[in-house]
This record gives C-alpha cells, structure tokens and sequence, in this order.
C-alpha cells in the first residue's frame, strides 16, 4: 500500500525553508555561537586531518568538540564559503528537526496532532531563538537525527525488525557526532520515556498466543502465572533495549573516541563559566526572559492543558520527562536543580533542559490544535462561550505564537547581543603587512565576531572563543569565558586581561585590535599606544619591545589513528545516516545491485543460518517455559475490570451544559473586559514611575549611561532647563574616565530636605572603568512640575580660558622605520638603537601581603623613549620566583633627561586565588592576584630596556594648588589642581606621587586617576590619597644604585610625615582627537 | 565472487612493476687513493682535482665528497688516462673556508683538506654605528664596525686594515685606521664639539660602505636662565604668564637637543612649589604660569636632570580694588530662597572680572555659626542660593570675599 504523504508535514518543511531560510541568512551574524563554528569549519576546510589549531590560546586540540556539524561546514564551504555553509548546514538541521518532530509525535499522538507539531516546530520560539539568536548548530543538527532516531528505536522495540535497530544507531551515530552531548541526555530525557512506553504497552498487551482467562482477583494459585504473562510480554522489548542500549553506548564511544581520550588524558580543571541560565529568574529578569520566557513563548499559558493531556494519555512517560526537564530549566529560580545535578550544576548551561522541554511540549501542542479545531476543547468553548470566541482566541492565539517567533527571530535587532557588524578585511590586511602575523593579537569589544577574523587569518591569539579548550594557567583559573569580553567578568576577568596587557612579552602579544573604548585607559596606562585607526573603525594598539613568535610552536600530538578516525568517522556516520533516511529513494537500486554482486543469496543464507543458531533455540525453549508458566487454571476467570479509578471518578465529574446564546455573548464580553483590564492595570503601574522621584533620578542616570540623551532631557526641570542643543553640548564637552569610558554600575538616592515642590537628594554612583571603581556623590535638587518630579539642571560651567587663540610650537617626532619601500627584512641602517635608560634608585617593598618593587629611573639619551621595566625575584640559590613589569606605577613614554618613578606590582596568576564563585559578575579593577612563591624572596633585579618612540608624548599637564590634608577617611591626602597648558584636552589624567627618603632612595610611589577631563587652559582638582609610610616594609635596597640627591622637582615634607620629600608626575591620556 | 577476485588480481598484477637494479661499478679498487689538490684557492676560481695515478684502472668510477662548513658536495669522474679528474667551476668554490675532500671508490679511499680564501672584499659594505647619537660631553664616543665580504658573501677574515673618514658638522675631517680582526673591522668615533650629523665613510681593500651618519647631540646644559613675561601680573587666578628659559647651551655652545625635558619649579609663599614640564624647542622651553588667587611673589626656577637655574621673582598684584563692590540679600518668597548677589566686581584696571572668579561668601547667624559658599562670577557679578528651609528665625549677617576686596550685608528671617 502507497503511504501517503502527511501535508501538514509537506507545508511544515516549505515554511521552515522560506521562514528560516530567508531569516538565517540575516540573523546568524548577529548570533552568539554561529562564527565559532564557522571557525572550527574554516579549521576543517584548511586542515582536514589536523587535530590542531595554533589560532586561539596559543593552541588547541579539535579532538575536544565533536566535529560532525562543522566538518559539513567545512566540506560545504568548498562551493558555497564558510557562511554560506553554516545557512546550508543549519537549515538542514532545521529539515530534520520539522521531520523529527513529526516522527516523534507520531510515538505518542495521532497523526493529525503529528503533523500540526511539525508545523508548530516551525515557528516555536525556542527553535526560533536556538538559530536565530543564540546561533547554536550543533544543538539542532543533532537533535534532528536524534528524533528521526527515536521513531526507528520505537519501531525497533515494538516489533523486533532489525532493519529498524540499524537505522537508529546509524542516526544516533550521526547525532553523536553532531553533538555527544545530545545522545547522552537524549538518551534519559528523549529515549527513556519511549522505552517506557513500548514497555508499558506491551505490558499491558496480551500476546497472541496468551491463555485468554482474567482472574477476579490476584490469589496465592494465580501470582505466578500472571507474573510469567506479564514477564513474558515485556522481555522481548527488554531485551531489545539492552541490545539498543549496548550498541548506543559503543557508537557514543567510538564515533567520537578521540575526544573521550582527550578528555581523559588532558584533563585541564578549569573555574566554571557562570552563565544566567543558572540564575534566579525572579531576580535575574534579563536572563528570565531569555532563557525561560521566550523559550516557552505563548505556549507558556496552554501548559496547563498540556499537563494535563500528558498525563491523562499515554504520553505520561514523556509528560514526566517534560516536567523533569521544565524543573531543571528553572536554573537558581529554585534550589531544586542545584540538588538534583550537584556539581553538574555549575558546569552545564541549563537553558538546553529548557529547550529540550519546549520539544516535548510540541505534540502535545499538536494534540491542542486538532482539540481546538474539532475535538472536545473545541466543543466546549462552542457550548460555554460561543464559536465566534472559538475563532477569535484561535486567531488570537496563532497570531501571538507567529508574532513571538518573528519577535525572538529579531530579537537581536530589538536587544543587540552583539557590537555591530565588524569589517574584518582591514584587520586581516594588517595583520598580513610586514609580516604582523609574527606575533600574537588580540582583539577587545569584538564579541563573537573574533571568530569570524580568526577564520581569516593564519595569525594567532592568545584569546579565543571555546572555553573548554583554554589552556593558560591565566584563563582556566578564570571564569572569563572570553578576554576580550573581560569587562563583563568580574574581577578574575579584568585581572587576567590586566596580566596579559602588563607583561605581553610572555605570550609574544603584540597587537590589539579594540573595538570598545572601555579598554582605552587600561592599554594606555599599561603602556600600549594607538598605532592607527583602521578603515573599519577599530583601533590598533601595539606594545613596544616584543619578541615575535618561534618559528616551530608547540603542540599536543595525538597518534595518526586517531587524526585519521577524527576526519573519516564523524562524518561517515553523519553520511551512513544521510543513507538511511534516504533509502526509501534508492533502496530498489541497491537491492539490484546486491544482487549483482551476489550480496541477496548470502544474506539469505545468514538469516537461515541464524533462524537455527543456538541463541534462536536458547530463546524458544525459554519462551515456551514462561507460557506453560503463565497457563492459568481454566475456572479462574472474570470479566475485565478497571483499576484506573481516576479515569470513573473524572468522568463522574459533571460536564457543563450548553448555555443560552445571550450567556454566550455576555461571557464572551467579560473575557474581553478581563483583558482589558489586564492592559489597563500594565499601563498604569508604568505610569506611576514618573511620580517617584527615587525612580525619576534613577531613570534619568540609566539614560545618560545608555547615552539615551533624549528621554534624559524630557525629565529636566521645564522651565529651568536650557534648549536641547545647548544641553548636548554641555553634556559633550564633560570628557574623561567617567564621561567616556566608564559603565554605571549603581546608583542609589537618598533624600535629604523635602520641600512641598521641592526636593534635594544625595545621589551615590558607582561607575566601573578597566583601571579603577569609582564611587561618586553628589547633590541633586528636584522640582514638582504638574504633579510630576524633574531634575534641577546642573549649573552652567562658567569658567572661561584666558586666552581665545593659542599660538604655540611642538616638538614632533617621526620614526620612519624602513626608509626604503621593501617587503625584505629591515636593513641594519633602519634601526634605532635603544635609548639608554638608567635605573637610579630601586626597593622591595611589601604592603600589606603584597610585594613591589618601587624605583626610578632617567632616559640618559636624546631621544625619547618607550620603557619596559620588570622587576625579578629571586631566591637564595638565583632561581627566578616570579617577573612582572610595571604597569599603572610608571610612565612608559619617558622624554630625554626625565626621571619618572616606577611601582613594579607582583600578581600571582589571575583568578588562582581569588574566589570566582563569590566575585564573579562583579567589578573591581584594582583586585589582584597575591603572589604565591615557593620559597624566600633573597634577592631582586630590575631591568628597564626602551626603544625609541614618537608616541603618546605629552606634558603639557602641570600641577598647583598643591596641599596636604587629612581627608574625611582619616587618611593624608594630597590634594591641588591640574592645569592644562597644552592644545589638546587631557582625557585622563593620572598623578604619580613618588615619596623618598632622607637618603634620596624611592620610599613608595603613589598614582590616582582624575576622572574628569581637562580643556586647555583650564583646571581640574585632584586628589591623591597618601600611603601611610608605616605600611611599608622595606625588604630590600639595592646597593648598586646611585640615587640623585638633588632634585629641583622634589617638594621637602613635613618630619612628621616620615616620608623626606616627594616629586610629583602627571601623565595623561588623550582620547580621540589627541589620537 | 569471481568479479571481485579478478578485480584483486588486477590490482596485484599492476603493482608488481619491475624495477631497474642500482649501478654497481665495473671496477673495483683497494687501499688509498691519492689526490692532487692545490692547498689554498680563492672563492670562485676554477679548481682541478686528480685523483691517481693508478695502474689498470681505466674506466672505474670514483666519487669525490666535499665537506665544507656550509654544504657537502658530491662529484663523479672516471678514471681516464691514470686518473680521475674533477674539473670544478666557481660553483663548488664560492664559499670560503676549509674543505674535506674525501675520494672513494669501492672499498679504496683518500682523504685531502683545501681551503678556499675570500675574494676580493666588494662594495657596498656593511657598515654600522652604535649608538646612533652620542652626547657631547666629552666622554661619549660610538663604535663604528664594518664587515667586509666578498662577492659570494664570506667575510674577510684576513687581518687587513681599512680607514675611516669622519666628517664633523663643523666641515672638520679626521681619518682613523680600522683594523679588521675576525671578519670585523671596528673603531672608535669620538662625538666631537659640534652637535649635529657626523658623516662616517669606511674604506677597506677597494671596498666601501654607503655613508653612515651619527648624530653628535649636546651635552647638559652649562648654565640655565629663566625669563618670565611679564614679570608682575594680577593676582585674579586665571591670566597665563609665559614662563621661559634662555637658549640653553652645552659646554661647547650647542643648543640642547629638541624635546629635552625641562621642569619649571614656581614657589609661591604658603602653598606647595608648582612643577611644571616643559621641552626645549631650539634650546628653549616654554611654559605658561597661572596667576594665584592672591597677591604674592614667585620664586621661579628650571632645571634639566641636575643643572638648576638661579630663581627669578615674578610679582603678583591684587586682582581687584578693596571695597570695589558691595553685596545684596534678594528674597524670592514664591521659591522659598533667599539670593545674595554681589554687584558687578571690577579689577585693577576697571574692567569687570572674568567669567568663572571664584567668590567666597560667608553667612554667619546670630549665635555666630558660619556657612561657607562659593559663587562664581557670571558678567562681573556672584550670586548664591540659601533655602529658607536652612534657615532660622534670627538676624543674618553675609559676606562676600574675593582676593582682599571683602563686602558685607545683614538680613532677618522673621
């Protein structure tokens, strides 16, 4: 008999063509995951056979990521690129999921239910996010083989064709190299139920060569023969599924067995990466909304009916999978997930429980439509409401399920979850000029568009964007899942990007390609400079004095059986599966074809030879044993009773009677006026926020911080606030730290004097930047106005330059490089010689339980230059303890005959010690890493080499006004002004205090930040607070300095002090226009 | 079945193509072969090699290896006329150095040493200075360091001298010997009395060097001078006045090298000294110098590393007249606010003072407690809020203070 076609299931497959097809190609750049496994295909498409990859974190095995989706990337890209092959690739995985949906439904639903879940899988806003936003391949690559595989595992355990047992491990091996992930879990969530049910429904289906009796009750005669007829009915299944079972454990283990042995022999413990899916939904809303909320989508108000209908049919199985996987998906909401999974807890992203749920909601969902359509839910709304009301909430509800699935489609438009679109072109051009692929980069504010450079370039990175396959001591005892996202990653995220900028010279990091000025202040003041600004916008940052990389890296090899099983297996399965889910096209043909070579006659003769092996005789024996075991006595016999009591006591349950047409119509407008009522209630709470003026201050820092200028304006006091225009520009010219580069982290208010129509509050800010945590205070006045609470404006800065014009003259430095247009080495004559830098004074100093290494040093030679200065430690027998360089305690660009301090900070490797479970999420700049040394510091050195540079050099910055005094904090400050005498505005400034002793040995060096810019010719205050001498333990001097005694710049203190005298430094930052 | 054995065999069949034996020599020779070899040749000339005489060897084929620092060579000849003869092109002889020549045939071998000696040295050579610049301050010097090679590239490892002419900035020129050691020919330069490009040419056997350059920059300075313009200022915290040194010169009159750091130090009495950076541009560095709040005077001094000027004075005068102005308290009862406004505040030379002067008012009750607040001037006048909500039933008295010129007023809040 010709099987017909199921047409929802033919319509279901156009639309997710047109649907996903022509949205993928859009939205899939905007993704999380979809570059990363482009790379891994670029991977692929460059090396087949090469397990390994030099491009991220100095290297990496790809035996650490099942291969099979993004080696079809790989294959693909050979005709179509690598994008094109990831559209390609996915919406494959989008076919076999539409198909996979409907196979599996058919388990447990009818086949009208069936083909509705295949439709509905089109549009299902957890698909719709899983491609869309979160851009994950192998996600649904292999959930597609996986549901094709269950229908045959079902078929297998239902009727014993072997055929059926081969299909479904031929697609559990392909899932199994699309994802090993999905075959293990899928194994519980997805295969267990249907094994459950093929159990239960032969359990309770007699076998056609049964003793017909049913006993009235269970006696002491009749408890074994019902027994054995019940184990009689259930063992061919259960021996089916150990069979399935056994061969699904061996295909999990050899399609992918190179990664097993990876994860067994290089076991690297890394810190887990928190994710939201693991938060409290209620306190975490953001992450409520997209790991829960629209996963779910409007499906969310029909769970109860899907409950219900799971477990009132035989998809309880499921149904109890389902509310499994719904618990698990809650993530911290409830404690419960943590004590189901433990430790497992921290490491897996829980929002997969989420999706997997939303999957086996869908044929229940199918169940719905064919209910509302003609079924008994159709019936009642009919009867109760009326069938107008039937069609409005039917359209209602297809209409919001269409409109939640277009939503999360571009959700990524609505919400960016990534930086705009990066050009990659001009980084690839530059990486390839005069040969910048000799060292490592990096890039920061790139997101996951740093893979799609990396799958540009040969070059390498020391960061990278596949956790799992960290290596650096600095990031598996991380939690940052990214450096170049370091900001959203709390102090151990910050700290290692902070290690990785101080001493680059130990990972040949050269080059950073920025995209996020967020990072500007923290590359300057660790002594990087911009090099240019590239056509597509992005900044390169380079470091002075780097080697470049050695010619032969290291690698981690792994046998060649292993290379060649890792490009030939994976994808042999995902072929041997493309095969059988084909077969009914060419099976004909292949048939003919065994029958050439002569396959048909031996096939025949082992299916003869195994009807009588001695396994087929073992089973007939014992089969016949259970049915004479199972033979009841012939008096023992009853009509058929009902156990399932629920079932008589829910049809005792009355069923509401037709009701009148006006009935109808009055209950119909209550429903629409409960609606309403709904809205109504939504707006006005939204509304009420503008008569808070907590809320009133609070909204209107979010909108500056989200440069959100606008909706800033409108809650400014109306008759007291200037035009937009003029408050643009006031809002412009307020650079520096907090204004440019700084992120709101908090803000709080608390009211002091309340007037009837007036109101002043104290407003606390904490901004976050990459060098420092800024708490800020401050005074604002707030008006009534019509009932509702403005802002006082700030008062107008005043202030005016002396002078209109500055005429003045500048120095200008040129380093030309090669002086002659050659794609050769550089010719000996091209190169500067390093400017010789004289260390003058140098101290270990511990503070607290933190070492440094406090100096200074004069640049002796005419030319400027760009200095390096590490400090070494050592212990008795001369072996280095530990090296760092100094950062933020030094001025890197050092003119002719000046004399900057250095504060050499000793970090133990970022995140090693510090507790990433409790700071994790939070920001604090200036966290480190103390040092761990094996043995007794007894000795240090320190090395200051520069090269020649024309960069950064300004000193236009000059300090007055300067007074110490105690602060509020009980502590001694330095306090006076700054007063640019340059042409350039000095973005941000930083204050270096060197303290000295009697003896003209660098005591302590001290360094704050200004966080507001400065404008030529004018001020701006600040204030250092001073390190009390009696902290400093002074370990070591060394002797061979010769500290200058007789300074002009130095400024005597007071004895009190305990400090001799100190000399103050600025140095400055200037933004973009300086650049 | 039969298809796929037939398939097999095919496979088999062409796999098993037969190959050629190795060539085996048709004589074969003992004991040592003797080699005719000149003891030294120069890189590039033709070389001959015999190997023989010997005696019924006619048409075995011997094999001379070449073992050399940079390559091993491998030649083939038969024996013709009593011996093998290798007649070697300049090929085999471009690399100087000492060469193993090992002749084997069979199981006889022989055993010769040659050395091949650079050529001529050729031009242009490779010449570099270090350091690139160098101080004048008498002790200073750079090495300038040559490597002479031939045509093929060996150096010259041959102990031969060279000279090297120095041309000062002055036109001055000396000329030095360069010996060359080691494939290395390296002297001293002494950086001279006069600051900018020394021109460096290196001669040896013929050979030259494209011109190098050291730059001869100035020492510390002799002596430092300060200049301020204009020397007395009023004292209104804002107006620049331009700080700068005299040219600065090294013991030997040269200007200081551009972009040297100078630090300006200003002490004002009763606050901390100022610093303030400055770089020399033709041997002068500039800088402007804000006027205090105050009237006082200022000791100024620069100073580069650990050379310090002597201090000059510059005077700064009170920015505005005593008693110039006088201060109002304006009640707003509808914003519940008192203003204290100032009228307009003029300078020294009558003019209004500019925008942004910060004016210090004080308003003292009663019971004598102080509120200190600070306006600024806008259009010569300063005006401060007081909430009336801060305030208590009593009398007021409010002052206003901006350099020495002071105003006064008294309100009652009833």
């Amino acid at each position: 008999m010709k099987r017909r076609l199921n047409p929802h299931v033919l319509l279901a497959l156009a639309l997710a063509l047109a649907y996903h097809g022509v949205l993928v190609y859009s939205t899939f750049r905007r993704t999380y995951d979809a570059y990363v496994h482009i790379f891994f295909g670029d991977h692929y498409a460059r090396t087949w056979f090469d397990h390994w990859d030099y491009r991220w974190y100095t290297g990496f095995p790809l035996t650490s990521y099942p291969p099979g989706s993004q080696q079809s990337i790989g294959l693909l890209s050979k005709w179509v690129g690598l994008e094109g092959g990831f559209v390609l690739v996915q919406l494959f995985a989008v076919l076999m999921v539409t198909i996979g949906i409907y196979r599996f439904s058919k388990i447990w639903v009818s086949e009208e239910a069936a083909g509705y879940a295949a439709l509905l899988t089109v549009f299902a806003s957890s698909i719709t996010e899983t491609i869309h936003v979160f851009g994950q391949l192998p996600t649904t690559f292999s959930l597609g083989f996986l549901l094709n595989a269950l229908a045959f595992a079902h078929r297998w355990f239902k009727e014993g064709d072997p055929t059926m047992l081969l299909a479904a491990w031929a697609l559990n091996a392909a899932t199994t190299a699309g994802h090993h992930v999905t075959t293990l879990f899928g194994a519980v969530f997805f295969l267990g139920p249907v094994v459950v049910l093929d159990l239960v429904d032969k359990f309770r289906t007699p076998l056609p060569d049964e003793p017909p009796q049913h006993p009235g009750k269970v006696t002491r005669g009749n408890l074994r023969p019902l027994l054995m007829r019940r184990l009689r009915r259930i063992v061919p299944v259960g021996l089916r599924t150990g069979l399935y079972m056994a061969g699904l454990g061996f295909i999990l283990i050899m399609v992918v067995l190179p990664y097993w042995l990876w994860s067994k022999d290089d076991p690297i413990s890394q810190v887990p990466i928190p994710h939201s899916s693991r938060d409290s939904f209620l306190e975490n809303t953001a992450a409520g909304l997209v790991f829960w909320l629209i996963p779910y989508g409007l499906p969310l108000v029909l769970l109860p009916y899907v409950v219900y209908k799971g477990l009132a049919t035989r998809a309880w199985p499921m149904m109890l999978s389902f509310l499994l996987l719904f618990l698990l998906g809650t993530g911290g909401t409830t404690p419960i997930p943590k004590l189901l999974l433990r430790g497992s807890f921290d490491i897996l992203t829980l929002d997969r429980f989420t999706f997997w749920a939303t999957i086996l909601m869908l044929p229940l969902l199918g169940e719905f439509v064919v209910s509302m359509r003609h079924g008994r839910l159709a019936k009642y709304i009919d009867e109760q409401f009326g069938r107008p009301t039937r069609y409005g909430v039917s359209f209602l509800l297809v209409v919001g399920y269409l409109i939640v699935s277009v939503f999360t489609a571009n959700l990524t438009y609505f919400r960016r979850f990534q930086p705009a679109s990066i050009e990659v072109q001009p980084i690839v051009n530059f990486i390839e000029k005069d040969e910048h692929w000799r060292w490592r980069y990096m890039t920061l504010g790139f997101g996951d568009q740093v893979a799609w450079l990396s799958a540009q370039t040969t070059a390498t990175s020391v960061d990278g964007n596949y956790h799992s396959a960290r290596r650096l001591p600095e990031l598996t005892t991380t939690p940052v899942e990214r450096l170049e996202g370091a900001k959203f990653r709390g102090i151990p995220g910050i700290g290692s990007l902070q290690q990785f900028l101080a001493v680059p010279e130990k990972y040949n990091l050269k080059f950073i390609f920025s995209n996020d000025q967020f990072y500007d202040p923290l590359l300057y003041f660790s002594g990087w400079h911009r090099v240019q600004r590239l056509e597509n916008g992005i900044m390169v940052w380079e470091r002075e004095g780097i080697p470049p990389l050695p010619e032969v890296l290291p690698r981690k090899e792994i046998p060649l059986w292993q290379r060649f099983m890792w490009g030939i297996v994976p994808m042999g399965a995902i072929g041997l599966a493309l095969i059988v889910l084909n077969l009914v096209f060419w099976s004909d043909y292949v048939q003919r074809l065994l029958r050439f070579l002569g396959g048909e006659s031996l096939w025949r003769r082992l299916r003869r030879k195994a009807e009588g092996n001695f396994i087929q005789r073992l089973w007939n024996w014992l089969d016949g044993r259970m049915k004479r075991w199972s033979a009841l006595p012939t008096d023992d016999d009853s009509p058929v009773t009902h156990w399932q009591v629920w079932l008589d006591w829910a049809a005792r349950i009355p069923r509401p009677k037709p009701v009148s047409p006006s009935a109808k119509t009055v209950r119909s407008g209550l429903l629409a006026v409960l609606a309403i009522g709904v809205g109504v209630m939504v707006l006005n709470r939204y509304l009420a926020q503008a008569s808070d003026p907590i809320k009133v201050i609070e909204a209107y820092y979010d909108d500056l911080d989200f440069r959100r200028f606008g909706e800033a304006y409108q809650r400014l006091d109306p008759e007291n606030k200037p035009d937009y225009d003029q408050y643009l520009l006031e809002l412009s010219i307020n650079g520096g730290l907090l204004a440019s580069y700084a992120k709101l982290d908090a803000v709080t208010a608390e009211i002091l004097t309340v007037e009837p129509e007036r109101i002043e509050a104290q407003v606390n800010t904490i901004w976050i930047t990459a060098v420092e945590e800024y708490a800020t205070s401050r005074l604002q006045t707030l008006v009534k106005r019509n009932g509702r609470w403005y802002i006082e404006p700030d008062s107008v800065d005043v202030r005016r330059a002396p002078d209109v014009f500055i005429r003045r003259q500048e120095v200008e430095w040129l380093a030309q490089g090669r002086r002659r247009i050659s794609t050769g080495p550089t010719d000996y004559a091209d190169i500067l010689d390093r400017p010789v830098i004289q260390v003058v004074s140098s101290r270990l100093v511990q503070v607290g339980d933190r070492y440094h290494v406090v100096g200074e040093l004069v640049n002796q030679s005419a030319d400027p230059a760009d200095v390096t200065v590490t400090g070494y430690l050592f212990d008795e027998q001369g072996n280095i303890l530990s090296w760092y360089n100094a950062v933020r305690g030094t001025v890197h660009k050092v003119f002719p005959y000046e004399r900057v301090p250095f504060r050499i900070d000793f970090e133990g490797v970022a995140g090693s010690v510090l507790s990433d479970a409790a700071t994790a999420g939070e920001f604090a700049a200036d966290a480190f890493s103390p040092l761990e040394l094996d043995s007794p510091i007894a000795s240090f050195q320190v090395i200051a080499q520069g090269v020649v540079t024309a960069r950064d050099l300004f000193r236009d910055v000059a300090i007055q006004d300067v007074n110490i005094s105690l602060g509020v904090d009980g502590q001694q400050h330095i306090i006076g002004n700054l007063i640019n005498n340059g042409t350039v505005e000095a973005t941000i400034p930083q204050v270096l205090v060197t303290f000295y002793d009697e003896t003209g040995q660098v005591m302590w060096v001290d360094d704050e930040f200004v966080d507001v810019a400065i404008r030529p010719q004018l001020m701006q205050p600040f204030d250092v607070q001073i390190t009390p001498p009696d902290s400093i333990e002074v370990l070591l001097t060394n002797e061979g300095d010769r500290p200058l005694m007789e300074a002009g710049e130095r400024i005597p203190l007071l004895p009190d002090m305990r400090y001799h005298s100190m000399q103050l430094n600025v140095r400055y930052f200037v933004g973009a226009a300086g650049s | 079945m039969m298809r796929w054995c037939l398939l097999l065999i095919a496979i088999w069949l062409g796999g098993c193509n037969r190959g050629s034996d190795p060539a085996t020599p048709a004589i074969s020779l003992t004991g040592e072969l003797p080699i005719e070899v000149p003891g030294i040749v120069r890189a590039g000339e033709d070389l001959t090699i015999r190997v023989g005489p010997f005696d019924e060897a006619e048409g075995a084929v011997i094999e001379l290896v070449m073992l050399g620092g940079l390559s091993t060579q491998l030649y083939q000849a038969t024996v013709t006329d009593d011996y093998a003869t290798f007649e070697l092109g300049e090929a085999a002889t471009r690399w100087s150095g000492h060469w193993m020549l090992i002749a084997h045939s069979g199981e006889a071998e022989g055993r010769a040493s040659l050395r091949i000696e650079p050529a001529e040295p050729v031009s242009p050579m490779t010449v570099l200075v270090g350091p690139r610049s160098v101080p004048l301050d008498g002790e200073s010097r750079a090495m300038v360091v040559a490597l002479p090679e031939d045509s093929y590239g060996n150096p010259l490892l041959t102990a031969q001298t060279g000279t090297l002419q120095i041309t000062y900035p002055d036109g001055r020129v000396a000329e030095a010997i360069l010996p060359v050691r080691n494939g290395v020919g390296r002297a001293w330069v002494p950086g001279g009395t006069v600051s900018g490009r020394i021109n460096l040419g290196v001669g040896i056997a013929g050979a030259v060097g494209a011109e190098t350059v050291l730059e001869a920059v100035a020492g510390l300075p002799n002596a430092i001078e300060v200049l301020a313009n204009p020397a007395e200022s009023l004292a209104d915290g804002s107006t620049l006045i331009e700080l700068r040194t005299q040219p600065m010169r090294d013991a030997f009159g040269n200007l200081l090298v551009d972009g040297s750091l100078v630090t300006f130090r200003v002490e004002i009495p009763g606050e901390e000294p100022r610093n303030l950076p400055a770089y020399t541009l033709d041997g002068v560095a500039r800088v402007p110098l804000q006027a205090p709040g105050r009237a006082a005077i200022a000791e100024v001094r620069a100073s580069v590393y650990t050379i310090t000027s002597e201090p000059i004075e510059v005077n700064f005068i009170n920015s505005v007249i005593a008693e110039g102005f006088t201060l109002r308290a304006i009640v707003l009862p509808e914003e519940s606010a008192i203003l204290l406004v100032t009228s307009p505040i003029q300078d020294q030379r009558g003019q209004l003072v500019r925008d942004g002067t910060l004016v210090d008012f004080t308003l003292q009750d009663s019971r004598g407690r102080l509120q200190q607040l600070q306006g600024l001037t806008t259009g010569g006048r300063a005006t401060v809020e007081i909430r009336m909500l801060t305030l208590q039933v009593g009398d007021y008295m409010a002052s206003a203070r901006i350099g020495d010129a002071y105003a006064s007023t008294t309100f009652s809040v009833r």
